[in-house]
């Protein structure tokens, strides 16, 4: 009978591989299917392929040998010889690599490094999370084939359970809104037979925690001290089987909308792939896609080397393109941002690693990468603009976001794995040549608004900064509609500013700086980039104290106001500000400076503040420190950890936090005053 | 033995052969120049170890050829990539034009050991495909092996760059061509720090240098000659005339601007001696950060170049708007005095 249902999980036991699968009526089914590993091997140079294929045979663990032809490259111009083995079972597998890997006769090994799951998951073209109709007969696998939900919104109905284990003897669950639903308590072993009932009861398909497999296996852990067998699992037993393992901070960054995708992009379990970085994500699918046109997948040893010439090197090794911005107050100002401007330059230039080389990029046949960036970069353009469809913050918004942010995360990094030396089929040219593309788009992009009498303050990689007097939103879409056309690449109006200041570098007031900016938009509201506020090493009180100045500031009709009314209110703010500070007004916590220290304290050479705060007792990676004593010869009486500070603290450094904030605000009225 | 050629029948008929200079008298009387087929190992205080390689670098371009220059580093932890505009201030002082002299230079980079490993085989084939190549350089052979990006055994890897190493020093001394190749130093046992790169890499060597600044800044720097086949090991101490900062990595142009900024502050504005001058330098430094796009988009000058030219821009603009100002002026006179003449 063919049932229909969602794919969950997929694990390996013995020999076989374990698929627990969702029904559409709700009920979680596992079902098994025997599977035996393959790779391919070359023949060394001279070797004949059925000398290596007797020598292969002879290994008790090899199931079968046969001689094939692939693809050596992505070029795929040449088909080479070579042996698929297929292997007993996983368990087999690193033994039989290792004895093929001794063989004389054999050169290089392909298909070899990705997870046994990956490669079942390739073979039957099914990604975890996909709506499937499958067959099986005594719990046996028969047939499975992925549905096209095509681009359904709504994720798969996994059910969460989200909890997280304090000091051990506690145990707190929380609901799908991160609220605490209950805590369990009463002893360790209380608690954990409570835990064991919730998970029962409620049976849900995914177990969130932060740490999550540390914290399952600490909880299996102390249940087998404590002298019972706490079962978290589906299928019996202590191990959570068919159940996913997911990172908290993944789930709440992303949520499960956003994993689905994830998990389509890789094909690769959902609790795999969820905390794998870009670079690996990309892998995986650059694996597939090889792999379904028949090509090779070499060893993961990175893409080959770099050549080139001196001069080429000078001419091409450049990074986006920055026209430096106008530094002042601009009235009326529209941001045109290419819409993923890199990938969509994959795409419709048709850059990928075999069409690029030295003398430009080959037209004649599609590229590999805009082949499959193509269909994420649509489809999240898809949920992006569906989004707007929904009210912000509803559940419909919600998903489209999560999707669309999932894909995003990994299509802005295809353009910079690309000429990445992890990348098994990397080529820095690629790199260069989307660089280079880029350059020449917001050139003529500039071109294009100054012929239409806009002025151009900014341009940055993929966004241009412009204005025109009078100008109304619709001038800005116009403009942005014939760019798109001159230039083949989305762009549009991203935001539209009312009032817009262009910063130059605090080092030096005479250079401009790159992404330093802050704003009001036409809706009211305030936008800014590269700010004091936007860090997290500044003081609380200095990020309100610049968001009230932008407030302050911008509270006005016109950029006279500004200028003449506005402008001398912030300032007299300011001045309010530093006085609370020198008179010890301010609460201590408002001061607390939080840095994240990247290193063992004693790596360092220097005692920056952060790192002597540490070193002085501070509890966690991030240090959350205060300036007691700035000027003091001493580094150890500088500042203090925010863990040493009791209630009623008051001895901050009065002098050093003015200046922390005149500093910030000189950083935000330097180029209008 | 039909084929077979004695190490010391090798190495009396290459004393015969041209040697490549290192762009310093003092070295060259060292070494007694750079001899084809020899491995030199270059170590020690990164500065003057960059310095004395693209020093080589310019010499040999000087004599004619190409040159192939390896640069081994994994970016992730630190980078190793070639200063262009410090190379190419250096040809221009050389009386070279840089576009045809940087034409001749193959720059192999490789960011992990077994791009390292495969770039070396490039090598060779480039050695047997361009009998124009003169001289091989390999800037920080030895990095990868602690910085690789894979993970394996240390012994792995180790194991990796001695093949590698050996392979391209055959492939040289089969073309007769000098291998230089440089490495940083560790902390060794005796008074003077060793070569990363073990054992293998200093028996591999025909020629260890051991380089080191005198001081914190000082112009000069000592160079230990610690192995030669023909010298004595012996300390002399040099200066290369032209002070360039080069091989530290392939900066960002807004950086490469900054800096150049910085140093004609201090080596060109501060000796001006009219304070308007000086003023007006200040408002060049607005000019070229405005069209710092514009700079950075051309691709065929060197950055000296563009901020001179975009100066000049700079100044037929202001030119321009001063007439236009003059013209609107003159405009206006124009009509005062008809106004007056009528009334």
């Amino acid at each position: 009978m063919q049932n229909e249902g969602w794919l969950l999980d997929v694990s390996i036991d013995g020999g076989d591989m374990v698929l627990w699968l969702k029904t559409v009526a709700g009920e979680v089914v596992e079902i098994r299917e025997r599977y035996r590993p393959r790779f391919h091997v070359a023949p060394k140079r001279g070797v004949n392929i059925e000398e290596l294929t007797a020598r292969l045979e002879e290994h008790p663990s090899v199931y079968a040998v046969e001689a094939t032809r692939r693809f050596a490259s992505l070029r795929r111009r040449r088909l080479i010889d070579v042996v698929r083995v297929t292997v007993e079972s996983v368990e087999d597998l690193p033994k039989v690599e290792s004895f093929v890997r001794g063989l004389k006769e054999a050169g290089s090994l392909y298909d070899v490094d990705l997870r046994p799951v990956q490669w079942y998951l390739f073979r039957r073209g099914v990604a975890p999370s996909d709506r499937v109709l499958w067959t099986g007969v005594n719990g046996r696998l028969e047939e499975i084939r992925a549905v096209d939900d095509g681009l359904a919104l709504e994720p798969p109905p996994f059910k969460p359970l989200i909890f997280s284990v304090d000091q051990g003897d506690r145990i707190t669950v929380y609901d799908g809104e991160f609220k605490t639903s209950c805590v369990l308590e009463g002893g360790e072993a209380t608690a954990l037979s409570r835990f064991e009932e919730i998970v029962e009861e409620r049976d849900p398909d995914l177990l969130v925690a932060e740490s999550v497999s540390g914290t399952v296996r600490g909880l299996l852990d102390r249940a087998k001290a404590l002298g019972f067998d706490l079962c978290l699992g589906r299928g019996g037993g202590g191990a959570p089987s068919g159940r996913v393992l997911l990172e908290l901070k993944t789930f709440r960054e992303v949520g499960l909308a956003g994993l689905v995708e994830k998990a389509r992009f890789t094909l690769a379990p959902l609790g795999m792939c969820a905390d794998w970085p870009a670079g690996k994500t990309i892998d995986s699918r650059q694996c597939y896609e090889a792999w379904r046109l028949g090509v090779l997948i070499p060893e993961s040893r990175g893409g080959y080397g770099y050549v080139s010439t001196a001069w080429d090197l000078a001419r091409r090794d450049r990074g986006g393109l920055i026209l430096s911005p106008r530094v002042g107050l601009h009235e009326n100002v529209g941001c045109l941002d290419f819409e993923s401007m890199f990938p969509n330059i994959i795409v419709r230039r048709n850059v990928s690693y075999e069409t690029v080389g030295p003398e430009g990029v080959d037209q004649s046949r599609p590229g590999f990468l805009g082949g499959f960036t193509r269909r994420f970069l649509e489809r999240r353009l898809y949920f992006k603009h569906l989004r707007s469809r929904f009210p912000v913050g509803s559940r419909e918004w919600v998903w489209c976001e999560q999707r669309q942010l999932a894909l995003k995360l990994v299509l802005v990094c295809i353009y910079g794995y690309s000429g990445c030396f992890a990348n098994r089929f990397g080529n820095v040219r690629v790199f260069q040549e989307i660089n280079r593309v880029a350059r020449r788009v917001l050139v003529q992009a500039m071109n294009i608004a100054l012929e239409r009498g806009f002025e151009v303050i900014y341009g940055n990689s993929d966004s241009l900064f412009v204005k025109k007097l009078g100008a109304a939103r619709w001038d800005y879409e116009e403009l942005a509609g014939e760019i798109a056309t001159a230039t083949g690449l989305p762009i549009r109006l991203d935001r539209h500013f009312r009032f817009l200041v262009l910063l130059s570098k605090a080092s030096d007031p005479r250079t401009q700086a790159a992404n330093h900016y802050y704003g009001k938009l036409m809706d009211g509201s305030l936008f800014c980039r590269g700010m004091e506020l936007r860090r997290h090493d500044t003081p609380p009180f200095i990020k309100r104290l610049q968001m009230r100045g932008m407030k302050v500031l911008f509270d006005a009709e016109s950029a006279e106001e500004v200028m003449d009314r506005q402008l001398p209110k912030v300032q007299k703010l300011v001045e309010k500000a530093c006085g609370e500070i020198i008179r010890g007004e301010v609460e201590a916590e408002e001061l607390v400076i939080s840095k994240m220290l990247r290193r063992r304290p004693s790596e360092y050479a220097s005692k920056q503040p952060h790192v002597v705060a540490a070193e002085l007792g501070a509890e966690d990676n991030v240090i959350k420190y205060l300036f007691t004593d700035a000027g003091r010869v001493n580094p150890y009486m500088r500042v203090m950890p925010v863990s040493l500070l009791n209630g009623c603290h008051h001895g901050y450094d009065r002098k050093k936090y003015a200046e922390l904030v005149r500093r910030a605000a000189e950083n935000l009225l330097r180029p209008i005053l | 033995m039909s084929g077979f050629t004695r190490g010391l029948d090798r190495f009396l008929s290459s004393l015969g052969e041209d040697a490549l200079s290192t762009g310093c008298d003092r070295l060259d009387l060292l070494l007694g120049g750079l001899r084809p087929g020899r491995l030199y190992l270059v170590y020690g205080d990164p500065d003057p170890v960059e310095e004395l390689l693209i020093h080589i670098l310019v010499e040999s371009l000087r004599a004619g050829g190409r040159a192939a220059y390896m640069l081994c580093g994994n970016y992730r932890v630190e980078k190793t990539l070639l200063n262009v505009e410090g190379l190419v201030r250096l040809l221009e002082e050389s009386g070279l034009a840089a576009e045809d002299a940087l034409k001749r230079v193959y720059v192999l980079c490789a960011f992990s050991a077994d791009q390292q490993a495969g770039l070396i085989d490039e090598i060779s084939d480039l050695l047997a495909r361009d009998p124009e190549v003169r001289l091989v350089l390999v800037r920080d052979i030895a990095k990868l092996v602690t910085d690789d990006a894979r993970s394996r055994s240390r012994a792995a890897r180790s194991q990796e760059l001695q093949g590698a190493a050996l392979r391209l020093k055959q492939a040289c001394a089969e073309r007769n061509v000098p291998l230089v190749v440089s490495c940083r130093s560790r902390r060794g046992r005796g008074l003077l720090p060793m070569p990363e790169g073990g054992e293998f890499l200093r028996h591999l060597a025909n020629v260890i240098l051991y380089l080191h600044r005198s001081g914190r800044g000082a112009a000069y720097v000592r160079a230990h000659l610690l192995k030669h086949p023909a010298q004595v090991p012996r300390t002399v101490e040099y200066s290369l005339r032209r002070d360039v900062e080069v091989g530290r990595s392939t900066p960002p142009f807004r950086v490469s601007f900054e800096e150049t900024v910085a140093r004609l502050r201090k080596e060109f504005q501060k000796a001006l001696v009219d304070r308007d001058r000086r003023e007006a330098f200040e408002a060049l430094v607005e000019a070229w950060s405005s069209e710092l796009g514009a700079m950075s988009y051309a691709e065929s000058l060197t950055l000296f170049d563009l901020m001179l030219l975009a100066a000049v821009v700079d100044n037929r603009s202001l030119i321009a708007r001063l007439m236009k100002g003059f013209d609107d002026l003159r405009a206006e006179m124009g009509r005062l005095r008809e106004r007056d003449a009528e009334g």
